[in-house]
């Protein structure tokens, strides 16, 4: 990095030294660079050193929102805009990679996106941002902050396409209880204009897109039965489109028993297989008359049995029944 | 306690014998010793681990989450079963009067730590060491979660200690007048995390709070309110009813839930400031049940938190959640985050358990609680277990994530707090808010704790017992409620 020679700069003094209360004991360099960037800040200097003075804070404390700012007003104003920016995207992927877990480098890289689609004359392929995403998902694939970028990117540029849709894949075929790239699974299925068909002015969800996904997610449950994350996607899936819950009780005995006539003759407990499984089965009973005294059952054997940590709220949904 | 059935019973008596001591009385004819109730529910849990009834024994189809969930799991295990085995030898040998444990004091190993935890807290009224720079952005914080804690380990802190709180206002009072004298009212950018630093609503629900805890009314009174509510409609508050963090700062719910916290304690809140604002939060709502930080975001635990307490500041708690969002949902949502075998929380689905959501998931239980009239919803008591068992440093104090993992200052707080919140059962004052003509202002202060019964909840010994945590603010009962009234009465300038 070169060197800037800042000794011109006012310093303003920093905090009251009397104040001993969580006073951080700073080394000597972060010391002194505060001092400049305050005092460059206070005149709104946009220059190449005030630039690299807010780097050498960010090195130090990433989460300095107020040094990201006065670099995001720095870029913005700058000649050979687009340039810059370009650079920008490079230096700050790193300072990604090594602070994957931070609101300021994600928000950074947002802003500047938009401020180069916005003013740039050549097309910016905005999907190279994805091999940037891919990169720190496969580090940590739960990251919320390279998910919620993802998620951002996908919606303001409309790139509800196959790529996004098979590193989706990909992450669940690694593994299937990853709930984030379920989530996106569902945004995407939700949002992708091309999954919808026209039918008397109305949009509705193409029956073929739909089959699809149900049959990926029982694919999916049967491989781990015990995942809450596709039997949430599941119910996610039929509440969205409205579709009958009922439809769900053949899935919902393949995972328990519950229905196997020896069973009540001999008092024997079904065998179950999943617990999100007799939950629905449960919530599919107690939406009829003739099978609530099943469904009450069922909530007794998860409180007793099969997931008593939830006691509490299974009697709840037992105790409505009751009621009604 | 009919709904207790005879297996239970039985399972007691038979958890008793095995420690070699058997009360005299029928077991739930008489209000058990909290230290049985302990016992009993660590043995509930461990028994449930190796019982047929644990489909998750049967898993083989192993990826990166479960095999990351085992390993937690283990460490949970190894520390209830030690905990177990030492209460029992406790028992066998006959140390203690009484129920065995009830001398142990602060010295037993599944009590709270209170007087190490204390000291843990009073190292940051030190100067902090190099490496707190990383959150040189965070100032504001570092006091809130400190004396937050401070409080709830003891209420009566600051009166005992007025040098603390003198330091409060000048730490927090310079952060908040150097934005004030070096802007004009026009430049106003807020209270940020240190001096000198932009405003951010973060930081300021922060300073505020932790100025609330002062009691200082001449410290209030500088408080530029005017500015600030300026500063959130003008520069934070978005068409759609959102809020950003700061100018040029992210979008996200907990920005709205510092905007309303702090609007709410300063007395500054209008109508217009939170027009469309209920719209976005439930735009946030996830097909999960929980919320997101933004539309289509995964539902987490700390999003959630501030989505629901947002809502809970703009009306009452039945109404806000039956209209704005999908209550089931967000119950069957909540309820999940608790784990069979660890007892503690979880802030999404399919991640680990960690302290700091017996905050952010354990304080919604309140709210949902009072909308749906139930009065316990979560297992409260291995909640308890969870934090008093598997949290605790017990040889520097200070509070931590999971076991293996180091304590911290964020950390202590939160999970101090959720204590909190299982130990009380907070009801919402219907007549009271009535009487302010459902005036939203001042929905936040219709909020009444009271200490659970000893039967609902373990370990209530004193030693235990922490401060009640206030639902929708996050801080200890009384603080904001007394700023709020004292700003009742002063004109906004």
């Amino acid at each position: 990095m070169e060197a800037y020679n800042y000794t011109d700069i006012q310093c303003p003094p920093p905090e009251s030294s009397e104040i001993e209360l969580c006073r951080i004991l700073y080394s000597e360099d972060y010391l002194t660079n505060m001092g400049y960037m305050r005092g460059i800040m206070s005149k709104n200097e946009y220059s190449e050193r005030a630039l690299a003075l807010t780097e050498k804070i960010i090195n130090v404390c990433a989460a300095h929102y107020t040094v990201w700012e006065y670099r995001y007003n720095i870029i913005k104003d700058g000649s050979n805009h687009n340039k810059i920016i370009k650079d920008e995207l490079i230096w700050s992927e790193n300072i990604i990679l090594e602070n994957p877990k931070n609101y300021q480098v994600w928000h950074y890289r947002q802003l500047l996106i938009i401020e180069l689609v916005s003013k740039s004359s050549d097309d910016y392929n905005v999907e190279k941002e994805f091999e940037l995403i891919d990169k720190s998902l496969i580090e940590d694939s739960k990251n919320y902050h390279s998910w919620t970028y993802r998620t951002w990117l996908t919606k303001h540029f409309k790139l509800y396409n196959d790529k996004n849709l098979s590193f989706i894949n990909s992450l669940l075929k690694s593994d299937i209880r990853n709930n984030s790239a379920w989530n996106f699974r569902f945004f995407l299925l939700v949002n992708n204009p091309e999954n919808y068909i026209e039918q008397d002015r109305k949009s509705i969800i193409n029956g073929l897109v739909l089959q699809k996904e149900l049959k990926f997610t029982e694919n999916a449950i049967e491989l781990a039965p015990q995942n809450q994350s596709s039997w949430n996607y599941l119910i996610g899936i039929y509440e969205k489109f409205n579709l009958d819950i009922n439809n769900l009780k053949g899935l919902s005995l393949k995972y328990s028993n519950f229905e196997d006539d020896k069973i009540s003759e001999l008092e024997m407990q079904p065998i179950i297989s999943s617990v999100h499984a007799l939950e629905l089965l449960a919530r599919i009973y107690s939406s009829s008359k003739t099978t609530v005294d099943k469904a009450i059952r069922a909530y007794d054997l998860l409180a007793t049995k099969y997931d008593p940590i939830r006691v509490n709220y299974w009697k709840y949904l037992s105790s409505s029944l009751n009621t009604t | 306690m009919e709904d207790i059935n005879d297996e239970k019973t039985q399972q007691i008596g038979y958890i008793l014998s095995l420690l070699g001591k058997r009360k005299k009385e029928p077991i739930f004819n008489t209000v058990l010793v909290d230290r049985d109730y302990q016992l009993e529910n660590l043995l509930t849990m461990m028994n449930f681990k190796d019982s047929p009834y644990n489909i998750d024994n049967d898993s083989d189809l192993f990826t990166k989450t479960l095999t990351d969930q085992r390993e937690v799991e283990n460490s949970v295990i190894k520390i209830y079963k030690e905990f177990l085995n030492s209460s029992s030898d406790n028992y066998e040998s006959g140390n203690g009067s009484g129920s065995g444990s009830e001398s142990e004091g602060e010295n037993g190993i599944g009590n709270l730590k209170k007087s190490l935890h204390l000291k843990f807290l009073k190292n940051a009224l030190k100067p902090l060491n190099p490496a707190f720079t990383k959150l040189d952005a965070s100032q504001t914080w570092i006091v809130f979660w400190i004396v937050n804690s401070l409080l709830l380990l003891d209420q009566d802190y600051l009166v005992k200690n007025p040098e603390l709180n003198e330091q409060i206002c000048l730490k927090i009072g310079f952060i908040v007048d150097y934005n004030k004298e070096s802007k004009s009212e026009k430049e106003y950018q807020g209270i940020g995390g240190g001096v000198g630093q932009l405003g951010h609503i973060a930081s300021t629900y922060a300073a505020i709070m932790s100025l609330s805890f002062t009691k200082r009314y001449d410290v209030w009174e500088r408080i530029p309110r005017k500015s600030i509510y300026d500063w959130m409609l003008n520069e934070l508050k978005q068409k759609d009813g959102s809020f950003v963090m700061s100018r040029n700062g992210e979008k996200d719910v907990r920005a709205v839930y510092c905007a309303l916290t702090v609007g709410s304690v300063l007395n500054i809140l209008s109508k217009k400031l939170v027009e469309n604002t209920a719209k976005w939060i439930q735009s946030c709502q996830t097909y999960e049940g929980g919320f997101g930080g933004c539309p289509d975001n995964e539902a987490h635990g700390g999003y959630t938190y501030c989505a629901v307490a947002s809502l809970c500041l703009l009306g009452d708690p039945k109404d806000m959640l039956n209209k704005y969002c999908n209550l089931d949902a967000l119950v069957r949502w909540i309820v999940s985050r608790q784990y069979n075998i660890e007892g503690g929380l979880s802030g999404r689905t399919n991640k680990l358990v960690d302290s700091c959501y017996s905050h952010w998931v354990g304080s919604l239980a309140p709210f949902i609680e009072i909308a749906i009239e139930w009065k316990t919803i979560m297992s409260r008591n291995c909640l308890q277990n969870y934090i008093l068992l598997c949290c605790q440093n017990r040889r520097y104090g200070g509070l931590r994530d999971k076991p293996l993992t180091n304590p911290d200052y964020y950390h202590t707080n939160y999970a101090l707090c959720g204590l909190s919140v299982c130990q009380n059962v907070y009801l919402f004052n219907y007549k009271k808010f009535e009487e302010s003509g459902r005036d939203f202002r001042a929905v936040g202060y219709c909020y009444e704790a009271s200490g659970i019964e000893a039967s609902d909840v373990v370990e209530r010994f004193q030693e235990n017992s922490v401060s009640e945590i206030h639902p929708v603010f996050g801080t200890v009962n009384g603080y904001a409620q007394e700023m709020y009234e004292f700003f009742c009465g002063v004109e906004i300038k």
